[in-house]
């Protein structure tokens, strides 16, 4: 851990399972987790790696069928995991705010911009709430935020829709932001500016920022510090630079290689043989060696700690544990 | 919605209804019992120009019809139009105060049911519902006479107002009130039911959008998510269905009126028929007709106004 | 005919939907029922205590030992007409779905398959159908034509037809673009033989539903014009009955609660045996389910 920042965000143990019909999903299943003050923090992953519903754990906004089993999530000495929905209801929203991923469906097509945004903010007057929300939407980059604020979401683009749900979330002033997958429903050029907008806020407001994405770019251009999600489980953390230059996991190393190899346009593009993990009947020992090049005997009979490998950058592989 | 053409294909299915049916089409038209002088049966048969070929009797019908002539009740011997504009506010009393009632106890109904999905409440709804709208109306309402009026003598056993006495303003007011109860009651039933259905169903898909979840992050209460951001989605299908229902209920508040006695468009249509009054009966269908069609339209209007995604043209 | 995708009423598969189909006890409950309902009305000369038209008892007597449903007022027995009178409320309400079902569905799928101007005149002719006040519609005409049961039929037909045709046309646009079609097609076989033996097995799901719900509305329709007096006297339907008893309100509530009351469960019945088939057959169900298992509403139950 960098002990440099205050840690606003303590994730212990966090596991979450989903009850289906047909077996029980194992989404989160051990994750520890720490996010700075006025840091923003990475997690990375395929999809079906866990990162969402960790994000959705936090903000105890879990579906029905899915219970946090055990592990703690500490954010300003409060055990979120364990709060009643009433006393949660105080922390979401105002503390801690959501950005989702399509700017579209996460906004009700029947209200107001305007409107959208002032819910956010609590207790204030009509007309004071609507000349935050206005200078809400100019912070953000809206142009003609006043217009805006009478519009609906189906009259505006996709990023200027991801740019109100951003405003939203920053209504309540939080002190930690966790967006999931904000610019992955969005056009490549405008991707680059709503990342510009967070790394700006984050800055400005002193807000921490828990990013989820897919996309190593991402990661690259506005993160502190990232966590790789595999299977349920962090496969690897530590410092962005740290962990790029020097990745240490055989996934983080074939992530790091598919990503480059599309992006330097390479012939043979890199990819990771085999598919992710079944979440209801893993695999038993390292959750990643099926699929891992460097596999030895003990990695499909026994699972490995995640451990500090040198300061601030830990890693859960054989390759460098004791054993 | 296409009101021209639809209001056009009324007026035709009239015209073909008098001219293909079994019978000279002139004696439907005037009255059988007392004796008319050949005279004015000649000049019925020019005035409609029975002699002349099908096409330009249909244009002299549409043109008499534009006028406002829409024929000669062979029962009252008045003007077809005056006496069913007389009527139809009467059937626009009881027919728009159970559609009223339906919508201030279906949609609360089915809303709280959608929040509390296999909870009591919901059992209750999804039963009742499909047996409400299995309930012959007319049928209702003879059962809520005979039991309330009949047996209870708790409420009137039929008419608008208390025959043999004269009241006015408040009173009369209250006179007809307990007059209209059953027979609102009877029309509601079938309603609320359909009501009750689709708000629940419209309910439950609203709430699971993604923006509800915004709306839960943004830590607001379970009451104004589901009233503020659920129901402002989950009402546009259920005013939909009113607008498709208005032709139901005129046809409910037809049969209503007979067993109650009420003096609608419905009673009138009853009457016509056992008078066999063939003016009548066609103006009662074209005027029921355009009510219907432009009720269509108000909904319409009044769905574009609540979806701001829709502009009306 | 060879068929490349010939929907086979296979025994395990006929297994599975029923499997799905009991899952709804009150559409199964329905199902008991109309059976239960159609067995009377067969057997009605054997089961019925009396012979229909004959008086048996004093007029206006309440339910008693030996008349369980009262009498008339001619002094027939109630019990009697509610048994008989089924043969015509059913017969009348299945015939008449059954004819609005096919002619919807017939023309639904040319219009679906035509596409262009039939098209839009047979959807634009739905929905004027819809739009006008079809029991006033029905009186007219009746009055016009004069009532029997086999205008009873036609009218009323004439106007359901919209809602079959509305479903067979989505049915059909559906299911042209699927794969089955485009192999029937590249095997060189026609467009009118593809759309009997490829297309139309497979919409049939919808269009049996949407006949359960007809006759539902059917029989409600019939009977409420067999109460304004448009009946047919010599195939006295319950609505008939219905028209007699509202002369004797304040006499006689046997007359008007029972034949009433059969109409009330062969219509709840029907809507309850469309509702489970529809539930049974369509993936709605699992949309209705994932919209549960997915929902991230506050309610009362949370994580």
């Amino acid at each position: 851990m960098d002990s440099h920042t205050e840690t606003l965000l303590n994730i212990n143990d966090l596991r979450v399972y989903f009850y289906t019909y047909s077996g029980t999903v194992r989404a989160v299943d051990g994750v520890d987790l720490r996010v700075g003050d006025s840091e923003i923090t990475g997690i990375v992953g395929e999809s079906g790696s866990g990162k969402s519903t960790l994000a959705f754990a936090v903000m105890r906004l879990l579906p029905l069928k899915a219970r946090i089993v055990t592990g703690t999530i500490i954010f300003e000495g409060q055990d979120l995991a364990s709060l009643s929905e009433d006393n949660v209801r105080h922390v979401r929203g105002r503390k801690i705010s959501m950005v989702f991923q399509d700017p579209l469906s996460f906004l009700n097509p029947v209200m107001k911009i305007g409107d959208q945004i002032a819910e956010s903010m609590k207790g204030l007057q009509q007309q004071e709430a609507e000349e935050r929300a206005i200078d809400l939407l100019q912070k953000v980059g809206i142009p003609r935020p006043r217009e805006i604020t009478h519009e609906y979401p189906h009259q505006l683009s996709g990023g200027m829709r991801q740019r109100v749900l951003i405003a939203i979330a920053m209504a309540s002033n939080p002190s930690l932001l966790i967006a999931d997958e904000p610019t992955t429903a969005l056009d490549v050029t405008v991707q680059a500016q709503i990342l510009e907008l967070l790394k700006e806020l984050s800055k400005k407001t002193k807000t921490s920022i828990m990013l989820i994405t897919h996309d190593l770019g991402v990661i690259a251009e506005t993160c502190d510090r990232v966590y790789v999600m595999y299977g349920g489980k962090i496969m690897e953390y530590g410092g962005v630079t740290n962990v790029f230059e020097n990745p240490l996991h055989p996934y983080t190393f074939a992530l790091l290689a598919s990503a480059l190899s599309i992006q330097e346009f390479k012939e043979d593009l890199v990819g990771i043989p085999g598919e992710i993990p079944n979440l209801m009947d893993p695999p038993a020992g390292c959750r990643f060696h099926p699929r891992c090049p460097k596999a030895k005997a003990i990695c499909a009979k026994k699972e490995p700690e995640l451990e500090v490998h040198e300061a601030g950058h830990g890693v859960r592989c054989w390759l460098y544990a004791q054993e | 919605m296409q009101v021209i053409p639809t209001i056009f294909a009324v007026l035709t299915i009239t015209f073909l209804l008098l001219h293909l049916a079994p019978g000279d089409p002139v004696l439907r038209l005037i009255p059988l019992h007392t004796g008319v002088s050949k005279e004015y049966v000649d000049s019925i048969r020019a005035k409609m120009g029975l002699d002349k070929p099908m096409y330009i009797q249909f244009v002299i019908y549409l043109s008499n019809l534009l006028s406002g002539d829409f024929g000669y009740s062979t029962y009252y011997r008045l003007p077809v139009w005056p006496v069913i504009m007389a009527a139809l506010p009467r059937t626009l009393l009881i027919a728009g105060s159970g559609l009223a009632l339906s919508v201030i106890a279906g949609i609360p109904m089915g809303v709280e049911a959608a929040r509390r999905t296999h909870g009591k409440l919901d059992y209750l709804t999804t039963s009742l519902s499909v047996a409400g709208y299995s309930i012959p109306v007319f049928w209702l309402g003879l059962i809520l006479m005979i039991v309330f009026a009949v047996n209870l003598h708790l409420l009137p056993s039929g008419g608008m107002s208390s025959p043999g006495i004269t009241l006015t303003g408040l009173d009369e007011a209250l006179d007809v009130l307990r007059h209209m109860i059953l027979p609102t009651i009877a029309l509601a039933a079938g309603q609320v039911a359909l009501i009750s259905r689709l708000a629940r169903a419209s309910t439950v898909e609203a709430l699971s959008e993604n923006y509800v979840l915004t709306a839960r992050m943004k830590g607001l209460s379970d009451r104004v998510i589901t009233y503020r951001h659920a129901f402002r989605n989950a009402i546009l299908p259920v005013v939909t269905m009113i607008g498709l229902q208005i032709s139901v209920l005129i046809s409910a508040a037809v049969l209503t009126e007979i067993v109650f006695y009420w003096p609608g468009v419905g009673l009138l249509l009853y009457q016509s028929l056992l008078a066999r009054d063939y003016p009548m009966l066609m103006g009662i269908f074209i005027i029921t007709s355009i009510f219907v069609i432009m009720s269509n339209l108000l909904t319409d209007l009044a769905y574009a106004k609540l979806d701001p995604r829709i502009t009306y043209k | 005919m060879p068929s490349l995708f010939r929907v086979r009423l296979r025994s395990d598969s006929i297994k599975a939907f029923w499997h799905r189909y009991s899952k709804n006890k009150a559409a199964v409950a329905g199902l008991t029922f109309l059976i239960f309902i159609c067995l009377l009305a067969l057997l009605a000369p054997y089961i019925s205590p009396y012979r229909l038209m004959d008086t048996t008892g004093s007029p206006l007597s309440p339910p008693s030992q030996i008349h369980l449903f009262g009498t008339d007022d001619l002094g027939g027995d109630t019990l009697t007409g509610v048994i008989w009178g089924s043969r015509a409320s059913l017969v009348i309400g299945i015939l008449t779905a059954g004819l609005s079902t096919i002619v919807g569905a017939v023309v639904g799928i040319i219009a679906g398959y035509k596409g262009g101007v039939i098209d839009s005149l047979v959807m634009r002719s739905a929905e004027i159908v819809l739009v006008i006040p079809l029991f006033i519609l029905a009186v007219v005409v009746i009055a016009f034509f004069g009532s029997s049961v086999v205008n009873t039929v036609l009218v009323i037909a004439a106007l359901l037809w919209p809602g079959s045709a509305r479903i067979a046309r989505a049915e059909f646009i559906r299911l042209k673009p699927l794969d089955f079609v485009e192999s029937a097609r590249s095997t060189g076989l026609k467009d009118r033989s593809i759309i009997f033996s490829e297309i139309l097995p497979n919409a049939m799901g919808p269009i049996i539903v949407t006949w359960t719900l007809d006759v539902a509305w059917a029989i409600l329709t019939e009977s409420g014009l067999s109460f304004i007096g448009l009946g047919d006297v010599n195939f006295p339907s319950w609505g008939v009955m219905l028209e007699r008893s509202m002369h004797f309100m304040s006499q006689a509530w046997w007359m008007s609660v029972f034949p009433g009351l059969a109409i009330f469960f062969v219509v709840f019945s029907f809507n309850l045996l469309g509702d489970g088939l529809g539930d049974a057959l369509s993936p709605k169900l699992e949309k209705l389910e994932k919209a549960e298992v997915e929902r991230w509403t506050p309610t009362l139950r949370l994580s």
